[in-house]
């Protein structure tokens, strides 16, 4: 039984795991670069431990600083979360070596689901359908080349990677140099590996994943799907359970679809296996992501299962406490990104000045920041997840729209008001939701209309705000104007 | 004592009672952080925060973000400089120094939050100052070229 855990990981999803062991009675240690020595997830672990260096390579991706810090304080497990070590399988070994117990599958599965195109042959072989495409070992010419095999609209991907790193869509024939050379140069800086895969681009059609739960007596088991087709520059922003566009029997045909390809890799833990379902019905294997994932709070309220602390359990060897999947409701997440989607989603920074949750019945926040929180350019800038839960769907929309008008969040330029113009949208509301939706909507980038009697109270609220407080700022003035009297003497004996 | 809104400047008569301001419309009672407004019968919670000459406020789910304006301070900008949207690091520079450039076209990349951006000539002119390099550290907010719009 693991006794003591360290989490390799920082953000929300530090928090996620670290309250997930206290609750199972795991003592815990937190891992932090200098520039999170204040971070929200520091203060929920039983003892922290400062890494040193500066960049992410030094500190969050140093794999034997990692191990040095778990020997030291003697740990049995390493939870990895989500990105950084969590899919390289190196870590996982050495953690395993080490005799810590990986929070996760083996080494073998991740590197047949790491690389996009070993995964696509096992998935083949699986019996599981795939997409169109291929992958290229050589420079541009070989993209080139691809491209016009593959067919044009394409994708270019970074065959290491995920969270749209390195990812591009190329219309015609003419993008495909530049952006296959910026496709390269994202991916080799992203994942120190530059190859990249070239797969047709399959317009309108929806991203379902299915979760997955392994133990290792055996039971392989679906938790239904997520749909999480709305994506801004090919991350996701809107995540929901159930999908709209899958009844019962497709539920089932994907479900086992996932089920089979977790087996074909033995596949141990929680794991995701994504599929795109075109316009007419198919579906088609996308990836597998061998982790915890973002979006998986919206599986958990749907299902009722605490996804965290089933990994844990299966981890140390016990059998998973689920023996079926059960839906019940419908639950929405979406992703509070540090950015300003009135100008191309750009990353913005700032302190958040203010930062009140909304509350209420069917409502969770997963939140790596607080109030006071600096947003700096060096991490990813998803802030938080707003998840609610509500009996139907509409409901959870109605809900979600109402959580976000209460959300106050000021100081830093954020997505909220974006969030929720797309819960109002119609194509939202009706399900209509697409991978391409968002460009498709707003082809010219997103803006809203601001009523004119919402500036009037603004600036209102702000002259009052300025004038009560402008008396202190004059005090603090004057106080700052008395001269000292050495300033005196030099003044009077120059 | 004067606000602008989106780069415009905001011209309202406001009338003060003791803690209550009013302007056309609305009656608002001030107090720190949090406070209430009616307008046309309805009650409004807004919430203000400040940093330097910022002042962000909420409002039922809009978010409005207010610079406090110096007395006679210039807020046009005309020169023809080309500012960082973001604090990044310039991956490349795609022009040189008295090259022509076309609105829409590549001058820059840089690279914040691990993504790349491309940083794109908003004008058809020459490019008349470069101020940095490839490699180079920028903040979000400076200026990275100059560029002298042709007629």
């Amino acid at each position: 039984m693991i006794q003591r855990l360290l989490v390799a990981n920082r953000g929300e999803i530090a928090c996620r795991i670290l309250r997930a062991c206290r609750e199972a009675d795991i003592e815990t240690v937190a891992i932090f670069a200098p520039d999170d020595a204040n971070s929200l997830f520091t203060e929920m672990a039983d003892i922290t431990v400062a890494l040193d260096g500066e960049t992410i390579g030094e500190t969050y991706l140093d794999i034997e600083q990692i191990l040095s810090v778990a020997r030291h304080f003697k740990v049995d497990a390493i939870h990895p979360g989500y990105g950084f070590l969590s899919e390289r399988s190196e870590f996982a070994e050495a953690v395993m070596n080490a005799g810590i117990i990986w929070v996760g599958p083996s080494v073998e599965a991740i590197d047949l689901m790491g690389d996009k195109m070993t995964a696509r042959k096992t998935m083949k072989n699986a019996g599981v359908p795939v997409i169109p495409g291929e992958e290229i070992e050589g420079g541009i010419d070989a993209i080139v080349m691809a491209s016009k095999r593959v067919g044009f609209p394409l994708l270019l991907k970074a065959s290491a990677g995920g969270g749209g790193k390195g990812m591009r869509a190329v219309h015609s024939e003419d993008q495909i140099q530049s952006a296959a050379q910026s496709a390269q140069r994202e991916a080799l800086k992203a994942f120190g590996d530059d190859r990249i895969y070239v797969e047709r681009l399959l317009a309108g059609s929806r991203h379902i994943e299915i979760q997955i739960l392994a133990d290792q007596h055996g039971s392989t088991i679906h938790l239904g799907e997520r749909e999480c087709s709305v994506q801004r520059r090919h991350q996701k922003v809107f995540e929901e359970s159930p999908s709209i566009a899958v009844n019962d029997n497709l539920r089932e045909a994907m479900g086992q679809a996932a089920i089979n390809a977790a087996k074909a890799v033995d596949y141990v833990g929680a794991g995701t296996v994504e599929f795109l379902l075109s316009a007419n019905g198919e579906f088609f294997f996308l990836e597998m992501n061998t982790r915890i994932q973002v979006e998986h709070p919206v599986t958990e309220m749907v299902t009722g299962v605490d996804l965290v602390r089933e990994q844990i359990r299966i981890a140390q060897g016990q059998r998973m406490s689920i023996k079926t999947c059960q839906m019940r409701g419908h639950a929405i997440e979406v992703r509070l990104y540090a950015e300003d989607p009135k100008n191309n989603f750009l990353p913005a920074i700032g302190k958040l000045l203010c930062f009140q949750p909304p509350e209420g019945p069917g409502i969770r926040l997963d939140t790596g920041f607080r109030e006071g929180d600096e947003v700096t350019p060096n991490y990813d800038p998803m802030l938080s997840k707003l998840i609610v839960w509500a009996p139907s769907r509409e409901e959870a929309l109605a809900r979600m729209r109402c959580a976000l008008e209460d959300f106050v969040v000021l100081g830093c330029v954020t997505n909220i008001t974006f969030l929720r113009a797309l819960c109002l949208h119609p194509d939202v509301i009706t399900g209509r939701t697409t991978t391409d939706m968002i460009e498709t909507i707003w082809p010219d980038g997103w803006d809203e209309e601001i009523p004119s009697e919402m500036i009037e109270l603004a600036y209102l609220a702000t002259y009052a705000s300025h004038s009560m407080g402008a008396n202190r700022q004059l005090s603090t003035a004057i106080a700052s104007e008395i001269p000292t009297p050495f300033e005196n003497l030099s003044g009077r004996f120059p | 004592m004067q606000f602008s809104f989106n780069g415009e400047l905001i011209d309202l008569e406001i009338e003060k009672t003791g803690t209550t301001f009013s302007s056309p419309n609305i009656r608002l009672e001030y107090s720190p952080k949090t406070m209430w407004a009616t307008m046309n019968g309805r009650r409004f919670k807004v919430t203000v925060a400040n940093h330097k000459d910022e002042w962000w406020v909420h409002i039922s789910g809009q978010i409005l973000k207010l610079e406090y304006v110096e007395q006679g301070a210039n807020t046009a900008d005309d020169s023809g400089g080309l500012i960082a949207p973001m604090p990044g690091k310039i991956l490349e520079v795609l022009v040189v120094e008295g090259q022509e450039v076309t609105t829409g076209q590549p001058l820059m990349i840089m690279e914040a939050m691990k993504m790349e951006h491309k940083i794109v000539s908003p004008v058809n002119g020459e490019v008349s100052t470069l101020y940095f390099q490839a490699n180079d550290q920028v903040e979000g907010g400076v200026t990275l070229m100059e560029i002298q719009e042709s007629d």
